[in-house]
């Protein structure tokens, strides 16, 4: 069995990602993109607190747990030390806004060719956040998504594969922010969950619709 | 990369014929033939580049500035990369990211930048990786001064973060020392995959005196943990995160054994006619070379006194200091601080010997004449 093929299972799996959170979504679409790209084996992740802390149970690539905000520090360390790996983070919103406010900027200022993936689970207080990063005027290449409906997976996938392609190409820093319910801290199920993301989210802060293909 | 000369690091350069004794030094180190002009710091930084130093992040801030201005110069041209950050933090989670790729990695810290990176240390220690922090002390709480002090020594031979965490702690006395003891930080932070630390205060880090620098390191170890993308091999993972309480207690009990041997196998001291003194005076970095040149005053007036220093202040060297003042009756402990290492002393010695304090903490730096003078209190 080759090394693409071997399916990962852990015998002991404790943690997991609350039901109606698209964290687990993401986990995955991340790990497929990697295999569509075919490139897992130079791939070095970077993980921190929240929900995305156990992400290197679910993704066979090298990973590393980052403190709380440093995530993107961490990648910048990584990838002066392996400049032709594909270096990424995943954070949560209140890694970003709060202790990882310092380290985005920092990180968005010196245009460091790595991948910062934000979970945006909360208020729009992350995507305040990054606009200003944008309003840093860097050649940063940012995008939102959801992760829904197929068609937003599939807008996704393609987000991703640009981002990772962008700095695997070491133009700029890339930013996906994606927008995902957070049912468990809202108290709320699921599919109440969704509709309250739906309907709180101010619409400029919202990722743009992906159209219908027409027939 | 390439072995630099003292003249193309900018320093000037002395021929000697006399060797060197008066550090202790462990068989094995080569040093150079010529001897450099050169700060404390600079012979920190030159003596890390050829221990293969590749990566530094930092902050120039006073009084370490002129290691982070000195590798600033010399590293990028070697193919390493040095970056000037507006944060310890930043820098240590950098250094992280770097340790965790398996570069051998330097940052610096002093006073109240030193404390921002316990978080990042306290990973260094959990997901085991080596890397090098120079410390700096400054004098006092909060801001306090930059003039020498050593008012640091609590948090860096216990405060490593939280957890049960430790980092190697090295107190070099002179600069010829310090360049040895880069390369021997390096050394022990990948030989066990922990935080090494050099502590220095401003005089040590400031003054300038002739050395000759450690030679280059030919063959650096492999690290076959490190994070370079899997390739073929299975994921490495490097992480604090240990969700089952029996995987944790193992872990914990792992690293506490491993703390245990460096206890047991790398304490590094020097004893300086200890052997018929009355009174040994402890006194580790600056003031270690200070007490040198105190005992050296009071034996020519027939003085019984002898200096114990430790090289290393964790782990701490107590059965050395033990040997060191069998035939003693009082020690006196010199510290330029109100008194942290006397704590480590009393506990070694378990009450078989009389110990006092003589201390400043405003940056001055007492006399060996005042030293010895404290000294001579003890004989009436």
């Amino acid at each position: 069995m080759s090394r693409d093929d071997e399916i990962l299972v852990h015998e002991e799996l404790l943690p997991h990602h609350c039901a109606g959170n698209d964290h687990g979504n993401l986990v995955g679409l991340i790990s497929e993109t990697l295999d569509e790209m075919g490139a897992k084996a130079r791939t070095i992740g970077v993980s921190t607190v929240g929900c995305s802390f156990m992400i290197y149970d679910f993704i066979d690539v090298d990973f590393v747990s980052a403190p709380a905000g440093l995530a993107p520090a961490v990648a910048t360390g990584i990838k002066h030390t392996h400049p032709d790996s594909l270096v990424f983070t995943v954070q949560g919103d209140s890694d970003v806004t709060g202790a990882g406010l310092g380290p985005v900027l920092d990180a968005v200022m010196r245009d460091e060719p790595i991948t910062l993936i934000v979970v945006q689970g909360q208020a729009d207080g992350a995507s305040k956040v990054l606009t200003m990063a944008r309003a840093l005027k860097t050649p940063l290449l940012m995008k939102k998504v959801k992760l829904v409906a197929d068609r937003d997976r599939k807008a996704a996938k393609a987000a991703l594969t640009e981002c990772f392609q962008h700095t695997m190409e070491k133009k700029s820093l890339a930013i996906l922010e994606v927008f995902s319910p957070s049912p468990t801290a809202w108290s709320l199920g699921p599919d109440e969950a969704l509709k309250f993301r739906e309907k709180e989210t101010p619409r400029r802060a919202r990722p743009e619709r992906p159209r219908r293909k027409k027939d | 990369m390439s072995e630099p000369s003292p003249k193309e690091s900018g320093a000037a350069v002395r021929s000697t014929r006399r060797r060197n004794t008066r550090s202790p030094r462990r068989p094995g180190r080569e040093l150079s033939r010529e001897k450099a002009l050169m700060r404390g710091l600079e012979v920190i930084g030159e003596s890390a580049i050829r221990a293969g130093l590749s990566q530094f992040y930092g902050t120039a801030a006073i009084p370490q500035t002129e290691l982070f201005n000195y590798l600033a110069r010399r590293l990028p041209g070697l193919g390493g990369s040095v970056l000037e950050v507006g944060d310890e933090r930043l820098a240590i989670g950098m250094m992280l990211g770097a340790a965790a790729a398996g570069a051998r990695v330097m940052t610096c810290g002093t006073g109240p930048g030193f404390s921002r990176m316990q978080e990042g240390l306290s990973y260094l220690c959990a997901s085991e990786m080596g890397a090098v922090i120079v410390h700096v002390n400054r004098g006092g709480p909060g801001f306090g001064n930059i003039l020498p002090a050593q008012s640091d020594y609590r948090l860096v031979t216990r405060g490593c973060g939280n957890g049960d965490t430790r980092a190697i702690v090295l107190a070099p006395a002179g600069l010829e020392e310090a360049g040895e003891l880069t390369h021997t930080a390096f050394d022990l932070a990948d030989k066990y995959r922990i935080p090494a630390i050099i502590t220095v205060d401003a005089m040590i880090a400031q003054m300038m005196e002739p050395v000759r620098l450690p030679s280059k390191k030919r063959a650096l170890p492999e690290k076959p943990w490190a994070l370079t993308g899997r390739g073929n091999r299975r994921p490495n993972v490097l992480t604090s995160v240990h969700w089952n309480s029996q995987a944790l207690e193992e872990h914990n009990y792992r690293l506490f054994q491993k703390y245990k041997t460096i206890v047991a196998q790398e304490t590094r001291s020097e004893s300086v006619r200890c052997e018929d003194a009355q009174v040994v005076v402890v006194a580790y970095g600056i003031m270690g070379r200070v007490a040198k040149t105190a005992i050296e005053k009071a034996r020519k007036r027939d003085l019984r006194i002898g200096l114990f220093r430790p090289v290393t202040l964790w782990p701490f060297p107590a059965q050395e200091l033990r040997d060191a003042t069998r035939n003693a009756m009082s020690v006196l402990v010199v510290e330029l601080s109100t008194g942290q290492m006397i704590d480590d002393v009393r506990r070694s010695l378990g009450g078989q010997v009389d110990v006092h304090f003589y201390g400043q903490a405003g940056g001055e730096v007492p006399s060996p004449f005042k030293v010895m003078h404290e000294a001579v209190k003890l004989f009436r």
